[in-house]
């Protein structure tokens, strides 16, 4: 069984990062990069590295498209236990692009699973994953939190994410891409010193350009501004409160207004609970 | 006539008793050749270097047994029995001599009339003494001691040869008609046996001495598989103790496949020695903060499993260190606070061996999730909080303190480290000392982005690599601005560039701001307001107490407030207990049991006092954590000594 995993390097997001026009994108302001892989990507390869060890003969593969500075998320993902990685060095300009190069490269594997994060941190379009199912012309399910294999049958089944706690179990045929959510696993620590002793020898770096390059965009980035500041809330105090009362509660930031009954149950346990147990009910999450 | 000199059966007792010894001696050798075969197994150590230190620590530590008088009941009750076996080995070499000759004394030493008196007096003060640590097995129990088998076997051997000694002493006294004045005890015996047929005397005289024979070999035979081991491996063990630098770990050969431990061949010879050396006397876990907290670690377990774990005879060859023998999760719980070395009688090195199996795991990713996503945003951004380096110094923005220039001379490097840049209440702290260095006019400064996590955690929870990546990178960086002295008030970051940097090349006057503010006192460039007293009660952080001796100095500062009374809780100095926070285990998970640092607290509260004063960042937070658990926060405030002595500074 061949498993393939789309890994992206992203910019740590918990650095702070600031509007580079010229480039119509973001940069982070520090001025050492701290880069690391795409936390649904990284546990899209926990998965497959989870998937192998149910199956040792199962062979992962990664591919990472990015700059030559990805080569540290290309490193961490062999630390992991990834079989070899395929590095195309470049940059694509949109994600259809990107897809299409993945794509590529991804249908000379002729995988079984193609295993990849359902959007990454940085540019969030999850468009990636669904154009390189369409390219390959295989099926997708995406946004999966939960995902069992039949080797034997060749049959996936992938529990998905829908919204307000809702699921939807998805059985399909292999080969088939599967786009995971990072809640999926908790991915194991890969220490620094399992990262440097990786040698280059399972590592296939590709220049982009010997592929003939990125292909045209479909998209166009107009326009990158920054979010519209949030409005600061501030709570309203409950008319029923004297006029006394509800300047105390203004001065004093409102930490003393009384609960409203709105959501909040109170009472002996057994009446909480089965009103608890009957809401959940009630949205369908039982 | 000698027992050993008859015939039994037609056969001579002195074959007899070659035979036996033989055997015996066949056994003892046959297991010794095997434990000392699992030591060679062991990594390479050296551990013969600085003599004088290791033979005066064996005066000490050994002759002395200074360690055990911190229980002076048992602790004597041990030493009567400890000399007990050295002054009667001259017995012994007396019985073997006999009973290998068929009688005749031992040239210069057998039969000395001024040598049984005191023969004599060591058998009833052993016996006394074995009746005393039977009674505190059985009876007191107390918790430290775990009521097995073992313990009871060989007091009722050390017993049994006393007795059987004693009564062949006697009636062989009462046979010969011996007057035996130097020998009260048996004289004694050997009237109460007078009445008895001479021939029966000889009989009871050959019996007893031919039991005490056996209850000596079997002792020699039972002791290589029992804790009583330790007659031989511990004195060895203590000379040789670690003469390391007491905080420092030893650096973990990076070119190696893996690090750590993951079998037991992967300690080193000494570590493997430290599991014989074992008494099971439970020391260490009466001290053991996680111990007490009831998490899953007891030192003297983990070492017991380990000890099992080697010794038993492992069919493929390959000792997994784990495999039930240690969990994980004692391994996850200690705070590497020291206590339990601190105590041990026999130098048996915890801390290092739970370090080394933690490197294993964190090699294999063994982590939880939390403790792995700090350590990855330690490798990303050089901090466990994970924030960005470029707000490192922004604690000093309003007061615009500058970061240092390269090249440019300082007296003073304040290294503040990662809580004292990025936690409020580590801020706290680092914006009170830089407010006393303002004031006590010292010409200092800090390294602001330049500066990265010391590395401590990492190190302890066990990813080397990281901590070497970390450690480097530091010591370049402080190469490069060459301080004349590094000031830091975090005991964790203290240690580290006091003791460990020194293993990368990193060779640095450290001083820890306890030290540096008892200097400026002493100098008279503080002074200290007048006003109402406050109790107050300090708390010894590990890392600069037990690691580093540093009780002294920020005991001194408080003193020297004239607005605050020391008092002193239970358990201080090098017995205190730990706050809980140390040993990476502000970023691990160890879930179990109560927290260590509520127990603390609660020590530190019996005092009554107002203030609780600390000279570390996470003993502060862990305390100030507690105290709102208590909900004393509005009587209690914890705070750590610079931010004390800047509120009391009459100079601002």
């Amino acid at each position: 069984m061949r498993i393939a995993v789309c890994v992206k390097q992203i910019t740590d997001p918990a650095l702070p990062v600031e509007f580079v026009p010229a480039q119509a994108g973001v940069a982070t302001t520090e001025t050492s990069g701290a880069y690391c892989p795409n936390p649904a990507d990284r546990a899209a390869l926990e998965e497959a590295i989870r998937i192998r060890q149910v199956n040792p003969s199962a062979e992962v593969t990664v591919v990472t498209l990015g700059p030559a500075e990805s080569d540290y998320t290309v490193r961490y993902c062999l630390a992991r236990g990834a079989d070899r990685a395929i590095h195309l060095l470049g940059e694509a300009p949109d994600a259809y692009t990107a897809a299409v190069v993945l794509g590529q490269v991804i249908k000379g594997l002729s995988p079984d699973l193609v295993l990849c994060g359902a959007r990454s941190l940085d540019d969030a379009t999850g468009q990636v994953p669904p154009t390189i199912a369409e390219l390959l012309e295989i099926p997708q399910v995406t946004g999966v939190i939960r995902l069992d294999l039949d080797i034997e049958t060749m049959v996936a089944t992938a529990w998905r994410r829908l919204e307000r706690g809702k699921r939807e179990v998805v059985e399909c045929s292999l080969p088939a891409l599967i786009a995971v959510e990072s809640c999926i696993n908790e991915p194991r620590y890969v220490s620094l010193h399992a990262m440097q002793r990786m040698s280059d020898r399972n590592v296939q770096r590709v220049d982009l350009l010997s592929l003939g390059g990125p292909g045209q965009p479909l998209t166009q980035t107009v326009k990158v501004s920054p979010p519209r500041p949030r409005p600061k809330r501030v709570s309203t105090p409950d008319a029923s409160l004297s006029a006394d009362e509800r300047m105390a509660l203004l001065f004093g930031g409102g930490q003393s207004q009384p609960k409203k009954s709105g959501g909040y149950l109170e009472g002996p346990v057994e009446t909480v609970v089965s009103e608890i147990m009957s809401f959940l009910q009630k949205e369908g999450l039982l | 006539m000698h027992p050993s000199a008859l015939h039994y059966l037609g056969i001579p007792g002195q074959w007899i008793f070659i035979l036996l010894l033989v055997l015996a001696a066949f056994v003892l050798l046959r297991r010794v050749h095997y434990l000392i075969a699992l030591l060679r197994a062991g990594q390479v150590e050296h551990r013969l270097d600085q003599l004088r230190a290791r033979s005066r620590a064996f005066i000490v530590y050994v002759l002395g047994q200074r360690r055990l008088f911190h229980d002076i009941p048992s602790g004597t009750m041990h030493a009567v029995i400890f000399l007990g076996f050295l002054v009667l080995s001259i017995g012994t070499v007396e019985m073997l001599w006999q009973g290998l000759t068929g009688g005749a004394h031992v040239p210069l030493l057998g039969d000395t009339p001024y040598l049984l008196p005191l023969l004599d007096s060591f058998r009833i003060l052993v016996l006394g003494a074995v009746v005393f640590a039977a009674y505190r097995r059985l009876v007191v129990r107390p918790a430290r001691l775990t009521l097995a088998p073992g313990g009871l076997i060989i007091l009722g051997l050390i017993a049994g040869l006393m007795l059987t000694d004693l009564l062949a002493e006697g009636f062989r006294l009462a046979g010969t008609r011996d007057t035996g004045w130097w020998a009260p005890a048996g004289r004694m015996l050997a009237e109460a046996f007078a009445g008895i047929d001479a021939g029966d005397q000889q009989a009871y005289y050959a019996a007893f001495w031919w039991t005490h024979a056996v209850f000596f070999l079997g002792f020699l035979v039972y002791l290589p598989y029992s804790k009583h081991l330790h007659i031989l491996a511990a004195p060895p063990n203590v000379f040789l103790r670690s003469l390391y630098p007491k905080g420092a770990l030893r650096p973990a050969d990076l070119g190696q496949k893996t690090t750590g431990v993951a079998s037991m061949q992967d300690f080193t010879w000494k570590q493997l020695l430290d599991l014989y050396s074992c008494t099971e006397c439970g020391r260490c876990q009466e001290v053991c903060p996680a111990h007490l907290a009831g998490k899953p670690l007891s030192p003297k377990e983990l070492v017991l499993g380990l000890r099992a774990r080697l010794t038993s005879r492992a069919k493929s060859g390959h000792h997994s260190a784990f495999g039930g023998a240690v969990s994980k999760e004692a391994l996850w719980s200690c705070t590497t606070c020291g206590a339990c070395q601190e105590r041990c009688p026999v130098f048996i090195e915890h801390v290092a061996k739970i370090i080394d199996l933690r490197r294993g795991l964190t090699e294999s990713g063994v982590l939880a999730s939390c403790t792995a996503r700090s350590l990855e945003a330690l490798a990303l951004v050089g901090n466990p909080q994970h924030s960005p380096p470029s707000e490192r110094k922004d604690w000093g923005k309003p007061r615009g303190r500058a970061s240092l220039g390269q090249g440019q001379p300082v007296e003073v490097l304040y290294w503040v480290g990662c809580t004292g840049a990025y936690d409020a209440s580590g801020q706290q702290i680092s914006t009170a000392m830089s407010n006393v260095l303002q004031l006590a006019q010292v010409n200092y400064a800090i390294l602001g982005d330049a500066e990265q996590c010391c590395g401590d955690p990492a190190r302890r929870i066990g990813e080397e690599g990281l901590f070497q990546q970390l450690a480097q990178r530091n010591i370049e960086t402080l190469q490069n601005y060459q301080p004349r002295r590094i000031l830091t008030h975090c005991p964790h970051c203290y240690n580290m560039l006091k003791n460990e940097y020194p293993q990368f090349g990193g060779q640095f006057s450290v001083v820890h701001h306890s030290e540096f503010i008892a200097e400026l006192i002493d100098q008279d460039r503080l002074r200290f307001a007048e006003g109402v007293t406050r109790r107050v009660t300090y708390q010894d952080p590990c890392y600069l107490g037990r690691y580093n001796n540093g009780y002294d100095q920020p005991r001194q500062a408080l003193r020297a407030m004239p607005t605050l009374e020391l008092a002193e809780a239970e358990r201080v100095q090098e017995n205190a207990l730990c706050c809980g926070g140390g040993g990476g285990q502000v970023w691990l998970e160890a879930n179990e049991g109560q927290r260590i640092n509520y127990i603390r607290f609660a020590q530190l509260q019996d005092t009554k006092s107002q203030i609780i004063a600390t000279a570390c960042p996470f003993c502060k937070l862990m305390l100030d954590d507690a105290a709102n658990y208590h909900g004393v926060k509005n009587r209690v405030q914890v705070k750590d000594i610079a931010e004390l002595v800047y509120e009391n500074c009459s100079l601002r």
